[in-house]
């Protein structure tokens, strides 16, 4: 701060004071504050304060229970509604372990049907006894080339199909898929007759094409597996199964008799 | 002695007298019904102060109001830079010219040699702000003192 504002701010005090220190306040002012504060309110004015703050106090106090008691009834509702969240949860587990229980046990107790398994059981045996497609895909395909995946039938719900090979593999479809007269008997089915398998032949697709896996499915047996047919020749099997053939039989409505040899 | 030094920077904030002595009176009556919410006794006169700015402040405002809807010549010796300032000093008659928050702040901190803090608090403003309402009204209290019309 310069000299000259210091100059200035002491001619600018001096001059406010020597403007109103020469004003004296009139004597009665103070005398008119006592007055006023003195001064008794009037009746009516004096009433209404009264209960104005009367009524303040209880609209107070009652705003104060009131308050007191949301506050509790806030509590108690939500101890409640926790404790119902809980009762309820509590049941809703209880009942999903158990129906996850039962229903590992219905699964251990019930066998699985082998027919929706059969085709990738069928896959999961070829690959492991070596079996697999030639082109190493190892996928099935289509329109009989590549593994092909054996139907539901008797071969595929051998329990020891493993064991067996493709060529009885190949026999039992054909004999699956051949419509048998009646009276038949898998004896007339071991013919000699050296036919390829009708179900080849009914699939529009008899294919005779070698097969680039030697020992595919899809291969046509060549085996001398007979087919069953209807056909008059006599059987040339030591069998003497009853057949439609002229071979006569002493009782012919019995059923296949394999001991019965000569 | 309180009454009489609240008075005296009352008529500097309004230029008049009896308008001091009742914006005073009135200052002292609203402090002792407010007596019992007072928490620290020892700022009672910080209260009256304030209370005191307040009031005159309405009081200019209220005669503001009234000098638009009434001629001046019904109202003689009532305003802060007419008549009455005539009879006063110069200093007087350019501190009336001062918008009101520049008076206030001016007259806090000279007649009242109060530090800023407490004009801030008095006029219930900011310390910066109270410094630069005391800094605007010193500069153009300083112009119109040293410029020959005033």
């Amino acid at each position: 701060m310069s000299p000259s504002d210091r100059d200035f701010e002491r001619h600018l005090r001096r001059a406010l004071h020597s403007a109103v220190d020469s004003v004296e306040p009139s004597e009665e002012g103070l005398d008119r504050i006592r007055a006023r504060l003195t001064a008794p309110h009037p009746v009516p004015i004096t009433w209404i304060t009264a209960g104005y703050s009367e009524v303040a106090r209880r609209a107070r106090a009652g705003l104060e229970s009131c308050m007191a008691r949301l506050r509790t009834w806030r509590a108690a509702a939500v101890e409640h509604l926790r404790a119902a969240r809980s009762r309820r949860l509590r049941p809703a587990a209880v009942l999903a372990i158990a129906a996850c229980v039962a229903a590992a046990g219905v699964l251990a107790l019930v066998p699985l049907s082998p027919q929706p398994i059969s085709p990738t059981v069928a896959v999961i045996l070829s690959f492991e006894t070596g079996l697999g497609p030639a082109d190493g895909t190892g996928a099935p395909q289509l329109n009989g080339h590549g593994p092909k995946v054996p139907s539901s039938g008797a071969g595929a719900a051998a329990p020891d199909h493993r064991k067996t090979s493709h060529s009885q593999r190949a026999t039992a479809r054909c004999a699956a898929a051949t419509p048998t007269p009646a009276g038949s008997t898998p004896s007339a089915a071991a013919s000699a007759e050296p036919t390829t398998c009708p179900s080849r032949a009914a699939s529009g697709a008899p294919s005779r094409a070698p097969s680039p896996s030697p020992d595919s499915w899809s291969t046509p047996s060549q085996s001398p597996s007979p087919s069953p047919s209807p056909s008059s020749t006599p059987s040339q099997s030591p069998s003497p199964s009853p057949s439609p053939s002229s071979t006569p039989s002493e009782t012919p409505a019995a059923g296949p008799t394999p001991n019965a040899s000569p | 002695m309180h009454y009489r030094s609240l008075v005296r920077l009352a008529e500097l904030l309004v230029g008049d007298l009896a308008t001091a002595e009742d914006v005073v009176q009135e200052s002292f009556v609203a402090m002792h019904g407010r007596w019992h919410r007072l928490r620290d006794y020892q700022r009672a006169l910080s209260y009256l102060r304030k209370s005191v700015i307040d009031l005159s402040r309405w009081a200019l405002w209220h005669r503001i109001v009234v000098d638009r809807n009434t001629p001046a010549a019904d109202v003689p010796g009532t305003k802060l830079g007419t008549t009455s300032l005539s009879e006063r000093s110069t200093v007087f008659a350019a501190l009336g010219t001062l918008p009101p928050r520049q008076r206030e702040a001016l007259v806090l901190r000279y007649y009242g040699d109060l530090p800023e803090a407490q004009i801030a608090a008095a006029m219930g403003i900011s310390t910066r702000a109270a410094r630069r309402y005391t800094a605007q009204a010193r500069s153009a209290l300083c112009a119109l003192l040293e410029s020959p019309e005033a």
